[in-house]
């Protein structure tokens, strides 16, 4: 599965130590952009997870488009656009009001705590290590977001 | 710095005196401490509704994402995404 992802979901899957997994199971595609809202503007801060993913830029674990042609584009219509020019299943994001959008135009949308569900449905993972990687999650994702992954959880056992 | 000429009202000019003794601080460092905080609320409560995305957020706050993150989670806003939401970025998954 292609996924272009977008920044916050990036920076939580990170935070909560989960990014590798899920790289490794989808394509993973970030837009010039994100890595600047990400690993440059981050590393300014000394920010651990632009040092992360900075890293997993570095080798290929995350790849990087969009670099000349929508330079000047900002995040959101940068990631619509580079999403409508590429060949991507769905756009990875964990914000409210850019789903709207998303919605209001036809872009499939994947929450940071469903790739968790998938690893799990796909038996990448099993039961305990999906329950504690949406622990970690927990502290970044809404109350709806965790209950709804934790009864799927929950329910597939 | 910009400098501005304001009415405040009494309990407000009491909170800012309260802050300005615990915090031993200027009646003007702890005006400023104020509304930052409560700037920072009414921006985590826009988010919290689903008015601003993660990332205009940020930029009110003048704050890296990541930083706006861990603030945001700090305040008990952890993220915005409701229940139909998830529904529907499920059957996107399992496709």
């Amino acid at each position: 599965m292609k996924i272009l992802m977008d920044a916050d979901c990036l920076i939580k899957l990170t935070k909560a130590g989960l990014k590798e997994q899920i790289c490794q199971q989808y394509e993973i595609t970030i837009p010039n952009v994100v890595k600047k809202e990400v690993v440059d503007a981050g590393k300014i801060k000394g920010a651990l997870d632009a040092e992360i993913v900075e890293q997993n830029i570095q080798k290929a674990i995350i790849r990087v488009i969009g670099k000349e042609t929508l330079s000047r584009m900002k995040g959101d219509p940068a990631l619509i656009e580079i999403f409508k020019r590429g060949q991507y299943d769905a756009l990875a994001t964990d914000d409210a009001k850019l789903i709207r959008l998303l919605r209001s135009i036809g872009i499939p949308y994947i929450l940071p705590g469903l790739f968790i569900h998938s690893l799990y449905q796909k038996k990448i993972v099993d039961k305990k290590t999906a329950s504690n990687c949406l622990e970690k999650l927990s502290l970044f994702i809404s109350e709806d977001e965790y209950s709804v992954i934790k009864f799927l959880l929950e329910e597939k056992s | 710095m910009k400098v501005k000429s304001i009415r405040i009202p009494d309990d407000m000019d009491k909170s800012i005196e309260y802050v300005s003794r615990l915090e031993k601080l200027e009646k003007t460092q702890s005006l400023r401490k104020l509304t930052r905080l409560g700037f920072e609320y009414y921006a985590a409560k826009s988010y919290e509704r689903g008015k601003l995305t993660i990332r205009e957020t940020a930029e009110l706050l003048n704050l890296t994402l990541s930083e706006t993150i861990d603030l945001l989670a700090e305040m008990g806003v952890k993220g915005n995404i409701r229940t139909r939401d998830v529904m529907e970025s499920l059957k996107t998954i399992s496709s």
